[in-house]
C-alpha cells in the first residue's frame, strides 16, 4: 500500500533538492565569473598604481609565497620587480590580460604600458589562490543549503502530516463506525478537498440508511404475511384431516407445511441475528439459568426420543443478549436431538476457565467428518444435502444462525468429536463478564 | 567543485537509473523489494572491496586489469538486464518469480560495485589533500543529491504511467541502460587493447561536446559519445536489441500468448 505523506515528503524533497541544487550550481557559475572579473579589475588598478610609482628597486618584501608579482620594463630594462619574479618578462609586453607559468605557479598576468614615461608594467596573480579564494567565499553560501536540507526535509514531513491530518480524522471516523451506525459524518468546517467526500459519503449514507429501513420493513412485513397463512394453512389442513380421516397424504402435508414454517422462521432468524442487522440489547447473564430455561422448554422432544440428558453447570456471568442465546441454545440443542439416535445420550456442560466460559453441546450421534466441520455453519448446507442418513427435517440454516450469534457475543465455536463412542461436540467459548472490582467464585451446581 | 559534482552525479545518475525503472517494474509486476536492500548493501560492500583492492586489480591482464574488471561488469550488467527483462511476466502476479529476483539483484550489485568504486576511488585521492576535501565533500554531496533526485523523481513519474505503458517505457530505458554498459565495455576494452582502435564513425563534438555538462550527463543517461567507433556503436545496438529481444522472447515463441 502506498502513502499519501511518504509520496508527498519524497517528491517535494527531491524536487526541492534538485531545483534548490541546480540553482545553487548556476549561482556558482556565474559567481565565479564574477569573481574572476573583480580580480582582474584589482589587477588592472594595481599594475596603475605601480606605474606611478616611480621607483627603480627590487621589491624584497614580496617574497616567493606571495600570491601577486610584478615588473617594471623601460626599452627592454627591468628597472623593477618583486622578488618572486625571473628575469625575463613574465608577459608579453602587449597591454592586456593573459596567462603564464613561472616560479612554479600559472598565474593569471597584465601587461600596461604607461604613456607618460614609457614604462611597461607586468602584474600577476597566481589563478590556484584567486580560484581558491573566490570558490571559499562562494561555497560559504552554498554550505547552508547542503545543512539545512534534513531540516527541510523534517519540516516538509511536518507540514504534509499537519495538512493531512483532515484526512486521517475523517479516516478514523469512518473506521470506527460501527456496522449498523449509518449516521452522517461530521461535517464541522470541512477542508475545501475534503467537503465533497464528506458529502458524497454522507449521500451513500443516507441512502443505505434508507434502503436498510426498507429492508426490515419488507422482513418484518413478509414475517407477518407469510406466517399468516402458513397458520391458515396448518389449521385448514386439520380440519381437512379430522373430515377425510385419511393419514398418509394428509400426514404427507402437515409435515410440508411444518417444514415450510419452519424454513421461514429461520430465515427471519438469520436475517434477525445478522451481526450487522441485529440490535442487541447485551445485558448480564448467567447462563447456566438460561441453559437450563431451554432446555426445560426441549425436554419434550428428548423425551419423545427416550435420549439421556446431563447438564453440568457452573455459575458465570456473560454478557450477551437472552434472545440471540436462546436462539443458539436451541438450535444446538435441536441438533442433537434430531441427530442423536433413540436412546442416546446427549450432555451439555459449561466450564469456567481464566476469563472464559465453555459451553459444550455434546451427542452421541453419527458424528461429523472433520472435511465437513468448516462447512456445516455455511448457508443451506446439510450433509449430504437432502439425502441426510438421519431423515430429519431441515433447511441448513441452524448452525450460520448459531454461527451469527457466536460472532455477535465475540465468542469462538468449535466442533469436534465427542466424548462419547460417536457423536459430535459443539463447543462455545464465550468471553466472561469483567466487572470492575469483580470477585467472585466459581461454583457449581 | 563543478568537477566533483558532475563526477559523482555521473555516477549516481547511471545507477539511479537503473534502480528507479527496476523499482517501478517491480511494484508493476507485483513483486517483493527485497532485491534493492540485497543489491544495494552487497554493491557497496564490494564496491569498497574493489577500490581498496585497486592497486593488485590494475595489475592484472599486464597492467590492464581495472580495464578488463570493469568491461566484465558491464557486460554482466547488460546480461542480467536483458536476464531481467525475460523473466518479466505480461500479467502482474505476487506469486515468487525467483529469476526477477535474481537478475534485480544481481544488477545492482554489479552497478554499484562499478560507479560506487570509481566514487570510492575519486574521494580517497582526495581525502590525501586536506585542502580540496571540503570543496569536494560539498561537490560530491550536490551530485549525489541530484542523481538522488532525479531517480526518484523517475520513479514516481514511472509509477504513475498505467501498466502498458510502464513496461514499455521501463523496457526502453533498460534497454538504453544496457546499451550504454555494453558500450562503455567496448570502450574499457578498446582502452586495455583487448579490441584494435577504429576510426570514429562520426563526429558529435562540434554540436555537443563529450566533456560539456550535458554531454557528461547525457553520457550517464544514454550513453552519449561524441565520436564512438564502429565496435561501440554495434554493441551499443547488440545491448539495446537485446534486451527488447529478451522481453519479447516468449511472445515471439507463443504469437497467441497476451
Amino acid at each position: 500500500m502506498t502513502s499519501i505523506r511518504v509520496f508527498l515528503v519524497v517528491v517535494i524533497l527531491a524536487v526541492f533538492t534538485l531545483f534548490n541544487f541546480i540553482a545553487a550550481l548556476r549561482g556558482y557559475q556565474s559567481s565565479m565569473e564574477k569573481a574572476e572579473q573583480l580580480f582582474d579589475q584589482h589587477l588592472l588598478e594595481t599594475a596603475k598604481i605601480i606605474a606611478n610609482i616611480h621607483t627603480e628597486n627590487t621589491a624584497n618584501n614580496i617574497d616567493h609565497n606571495s600570491h601577486i608579482a610584478f615588473q617594471v620594463w623601460q626599452d627592454g630594462r627591468l628597472v623593477a620587480s618583486s622578488s618572486n619574479t625571473p628575469q625575463q618578462p613574465i608577459a608579453a609586453l602587449q597591454s592586456g590580460f593573459n596567462y603564464s607559468n613561472f616560479d612554479g605557479y600559472r598565474w593569471r598576468t597584465f601587461a600596461y604600458r604607461n604613456l607618460e614615461t614609457s614604462h611597461w608594467v607586468l602584474v600577476a596573480e597566481r589563478t590556484d589562490l584567486r580560484f581558491t579564494l573566490a570558490e571559499n567565499v562562494i561555497l560559504e553560501s552554498i554550505f547552508p543549503v547542503l545543512v539545512g536540507l534534513p531540516v527541510v526535509g523534517l519540516l516538509i514531513w511536518l507540514i504534509v502530516s499537519h495538512g493531512l491530518r483532515p484526512l486521517r480524522r475523517l479516516a478514523n471516523e469512518m473506521g470506527s463506525k460501527q456496522p449498523t451506525d449509518l449516521s452522517p459524518l461530521s461535517t464541522q468546517a470541512p477542508q475545501q478537498e475534503l467537503a465533497q467526500i464528506v458529502a458524497s459519503s454522507n449521500g451513500l449514507l443516507e441512502r443505505l440508511e434508507t434502503s436498510l429501513q426498507r429492508e426490515k420493513q419488507f422482513a418484518s412485513n413478509a414475517a407477518h404475511e407469510l406466517r399468516t397463512p402458513i397458520s391458515t394453512l396448518k389449521v385448514q389442513l386439520y380440519n381437512i384431516k379430522q373430515t377425510l380421516k385419511q393419514g398418509a397424504e394428509t400426514d404427507a402435508l402437515e409435515a410440508t407445511a411444518q417444514r415450510l414454517e419452519h424454513i421461514v422462521e429461520q430465515i427471519l432468524a438469520l436475517y434477525k441475528n445478522s451481526p450487522d442487522q441485529y440490535n442487541a440489547r447485551f445485558e448480564k447473564i448467567e447462563l447456566s439459568e438460561l441453559t437450563e430455561e431451554v432446555l426445560a422448554e426441549e425436554y419434550p422432544y428428548f423425551d419423545a426420543k427416550q435420549q439421556q440428558l446431563e447438564f453440568n453447570s457452573c455459575e458465570a456471568h456473560i454478557m450477551g443478549d437472552p434472545f440471540a442465546l436462546k436462539t443458539l441454545l436451541k438450535n444446538l440443542l435441536s441438533n442433537a436431538n434430531k441427530y442423536t439416535p433413540a436412546e442416546g445420550c446427549i450432555k451439555v456442560s459449561m466450564t469456567k476457565l481464566e476469563d472464559h466460559l465453555l459451553l459444550s453441546i455434546e451427542d452421541s450421534g453419527p458424528g461429523i467428518d472433520a472435511k465437513q466441520r468448516d462447512r456445516i455453519f455455511e448457508r443451506f448446507y446439510r450433509i449430504d444435502g437432502d439425502r441426510h442418513p438421519s431423515g430429519e427435517m431441515g433447511c441448513g440454516l441452524g448452525l450460520a444462525i448459531v454461527k451469527h450469534i457466536v460472532e455477535l457475543h465475540h465468542a469462538t465455536i468449535q466442533v469436534t468429536p465427542s466424548s462419547f463412542a460417536t457423536g459430535s461436540a459443539f463447543k462455545v467459548l464465550f468471553p466472561l463478564h469483567q466487572p470492575e472490582n469483580s470477585n467472585h467464585q466459581p461454583g457449581t451446581t | 567543485m563543478i568537477n566533483a559534482v558532475i563526477f559523482v552525479l555521473q555516477e549516481t545518475l547511471e545507477a539511479a537509473l537503473l534502480i528507479s525503472v527496476l523499482l517501478a517494474l517491480s511494484y508493476q509486476q507485483k513483486q517483493p523489494i527485497h532485491w534493492l536492500f540485497t543489491g544495494l548493501l552487497c554493491g557497496l560492500l564490494f564496491s569498497a572491496l574493489y577500490a581498496a583492492n585497486m592497486p593488485t586489480i590494475s595489475e592484472w591482464f599486464d597492467y590492464v586489469g581495472q580495464e578488463v574488471t570493469n568491461a566484465s561488469l558491464q557486460a554482466a550488467i547488460t546480461l542480467f538486464i536483458c536476464l531481467y527483462a525475460f523473466s518479466l511476466r505480461r500479467s502482474s502476479s505476487p506469486s515468487p518469480n525467483p529469476l526477477f529476483f535474481i537478475t534485480a539483484t544481481m544488477s545492482v550489485v554489479c552497478a554499484i560495485t562499478v560507479e560506487g568504486s570509481e566514487i570510492f576511488i575519486y574521494m580517497t585521492g582526495f581525502f590525501q589533500q586536506k585542502s580540496h576535501l571540503q570543496t569536494i565533500l560539498i561537490g560530491s554531496s550536490i551530485g549525489f543529491a541530484i542523481g538522488l533526485s532525479i531517480g526518484v523523481l523517475l520513479f514516481y513519474l514511472l509509477r504513475n504511467l498505467n501498466n502498458k505503458l510502464l513496461r514499455f517505457s521501463g523496457l526502453c530505458l533498460l534497454a538504453l541502460f544496457a546499451g550504454n554498459m555494453l558500450s562503455q565495455a567496448t570502450l574499457q576494452l578498446t582502452q586495455a587493447d583487448w579490441i584494435p582502435a577504429a576510426q570514429a564513425v562520426w563526429d558529435s563534438s562540434q554540436w555537443l561536446s563529450e566533456s560539456s555538462v550535458t554531454g557528461r550527463l547525457l553520457y550517464a543517461l544514454i550513453g552519449y559519445e561524441a565520436t564512438p567507433s564502429m565496435a561501440q556503436v554495434v554493441s551499443y545496438l547488440l545491448g539495446a536489441s537485446g534486451v527488447l529481444l529478451f522481453a519479447n522472447i516468449k511472445r515471439l515463441r507463443n504469437p497467441l500468448s497476451s
